[in-house]
């Protein structure tokens, strides 16, 4: 081995020893800490009704001051405490002018199956007027009808509420059509829609 | 003079082994009760309501705590009422949705309804909506049983856990009233 090489392979051996031993200095002089298992998840909103799909009333060949009552049941599910409101987007046809129409909320026997009203007892009522002055005055979210169960001023998970409406056709005979064919409000809907707070 | 010299010391040792007695009876009062070294499982079942479905009571139902390996037959269990709000027959499956996925092979549930077997299997199974369903006409109730319990065969595992079990009911109307 020639002097040249000699001193190649030291200073080879001196780099390798200084690395072995600069990574033990180092290594004894690490550390770490963590904060785990961090997660974020978003709450919910949502509502159901006990109607299966049917609606609470298909009223035909109504005579004057003739009734229907009908009831339905409100479940708010979601997580988050939230308002809900209830509206009717629907268009109704001038028939609405001569139905006086009473909105209720309150309490019934969980097997009151819907759309009966055994055993409804009202809590406050929240509106009274005609079919199309509801459609008129509260037709969307921000006009609602705002309820609670109760004297709650929030709506929680698990919380139910009854909605009892009373329509009764008015004694008027401009509620006749007469001739022209009888008179229908055509098909409306009641919208209740949650927000949370 | 030294009768009483000798009563003296009577007493005193008397009362050295009645004050040594009452020192050991204090720490031997105030150990930690051994105990054998496992924890058993906590397991919470819960049911909520449905817009079709009412339920009572709501939130936890079945509350079993330090739930170790036994007979099924000494399972805890509890019941619920649920109540169909609809105006249709509807039939009701059930699907649990455990708070995680530590006990899906070893805890074991069954559930009955109005006395029949509705599903009866280990909790990962009942991810899955029951197979099996109950049939509620507008208006009518039932009553839902829970049994929990840890087979036996669950040997480890099961040890310090904490699982909560909602019960989520899926009603499909039958149509029609009956």
């Amino acid at each position: 081995m020639d002097r040249t090489r000699k001193v190649l392979v030291t200073v080879l051996v001196i780099g390798i020893l200084g690395t072995l031993a600069g990574f033990g200095t180092f290594s004894a002089f690490s550390s770490t800490t963590e904060n785990p298992d961090n997660a974020f998840q978003a709450g919910t909103v949502y509502l159901e009704d006990n109607d299966a799909g049917s609606s609470m009333y298909q009223v035909s060949n109504a005579a004057p001051l003739d009734q229907v009552q009908r009831c339905i049941r409100i479940t708010y599910l979601g997580s988050l405490p939230a308002d809900v409101r209830l509206y009717a987007a629907s268009s109704i046809n001038p028939l609405g002018d001569h139905i006086d129409l009473v909105v209720e909320k309150g309490t019934m026997p969980a097997g009151t199956a819907f759309p009966g009203c055994t055993g409804f007892s009202s809590e406050a009522t929240l509106f009274t007027g005609t079919l199309s002055g509801f459609a008129a005055s509260h037709g969307d979210y921000a006009t609602g009808l705002p309820a609670y169960p109760g004297a709650a001023t929030s709506w929680v998970q698990n919380d139910t509420l009854v909605y009892r409406f009373t329509l009764t056709l008015q004694d008027d005979n401009a509620a006749n059509g007469q001739g022209a064919g009888p008179l229908s409000t055509g098909p409306h809907t009641y919208t209740w829609e949650a927000r949370d707070q | 003079m030294g009768t009483a010299s000798r009563s003296d010391a009577r007493l005193r040792s008397l009362g050295l082994v009645a004050g040594l007695a009452a020192a050991a009876a204090i720490v031997a009062g105030g150990r930690i009760p051994p105990g054998d070294g496992t924890l058993g499982a906590d397991v919470v079942v819960a049911a909520s309501p449905r817009g079709e479905l009412g339920v009572r009571p709501v939130g936890p139902v079945l509350t079993a705590a330090d739930l170790r390996p036994g007979d099924p037959a000494d399972a805890p269990s509890a019941s619920m009422d649920v109540v169909n709000q609809t105006g249709v027959r509807l039939a009701v499956h059930v699907r649990g949705l455990p708070s995680s996925t530590e006990l899906d092979g070893l805890l074991w549930l069954e559930l009955e309804a109005g006395g029949r077997s509705l599903f009866r299997g280990p909790l990962g199974e009942l991810r899955r909506r029951t197979e099996h369903a109950f049939i509620l006409d507008p208006g009518e109730a039932t009553e839902l049983t829970v049994r929990a319990w840890l087979p036996p065969s669950a040997t480890e595992g099961y040890e310090g856990r904490v699982e909560q079990v909602g019960l989520s009911f899926e009603p499909v109307p039958l149509g029609g009233t009956p």
